[in-house]
């Protein structure tokens, strides 16, 4: 998993993937159980993964992209728990909801301190109206919603925290 | 506890033809190491 912040070119040949321009602004806290306080979490590693414009993974020996390492990076978050990723808005592949994965890590000394892996969905509407356009629209539409996914929680029935078992964060 | 882990996301058109996702995680970082 590449170090780097812009995840569309392949390290293995420099191509670049084709897509719509996606800009992930990611926020980390560090949630206090007793009062809820959030503080910016610093230092943590971040993995982002997704598929490509048709629904190919980087990385995948099935689909020929073994030596691809395409929509694939890590970063550490600055000072105010934040990290960006430039790269291309996903592809959907059969039997999923389109998403993006990914991965916080925080490391003490050598020893890895804590592990949170979940998964990112993006708006209906916006995932349908992307792939009307070129490259997606060669893949054709949209195969699931999010409601239509397995692993897909629901949304947040107030707009702001929910987490990804699509329990509530309980102050 | 799962009850720590939030997240969100809220995506925009941008001003350069594609989209800003912005996500916010929240987790139980520092108190212990369980998930």
């Amino acid at each position: 998993m590449p170090n780097r912040s812009d995840l569309r070119i392949d390290t293995s040949n420099r191509s670049v993937q084709e897509g719509i321009p996606l800009r992930l602004i990611l926020h980390v806290y560090d949630v206090n159980d007793s009062d809820g306080v959030c503080t910016p979490l610093k230092d943590a590693k971040v993995d982002i993964w997704h598929s490509n414009s048709q629904g190919v993974y980087s990385g995948v020996q099935d689909a020929g992209t073994s030596e691809n390492d395409f929509l694939r990076g890590n970063q550490m978050t600055d000072d105010n728990g934040t990290v960006q990723f430039s790269t291309i808005y996903p592809g959907w592949y059969e039997g999923r909801a389109i998403h993006i994965h990914v991965k916080v890590r925080t490391i003490e000394g050598s020893t890895e301190d804590l592990e949170w892996t979940s998964q990112f969905y993006l708006n209906n509407s916006i995932n349908e109206l992307v792939h009307t356009q070129a490259p997606y629209s060669n893949h054709g539409p949209v195969d699931l919603t999010n409601e239509e996914d397995f692993i897909y929680a629901g949304p947040s029935t107030d707009g702001l925290e929910q987490n990804n078992t699509g329990k509530h964060f309980e102050r | 506890m799962d009850s720590n882990r939030i997240t969100q996301v809220n995506i925009l058109k941008d001003d350069k033809d594609g989209y800003v996702g912005t996500f916010i995680i929240g987790l139980n970082a520092t108190q212990s190491g369980e998930q």
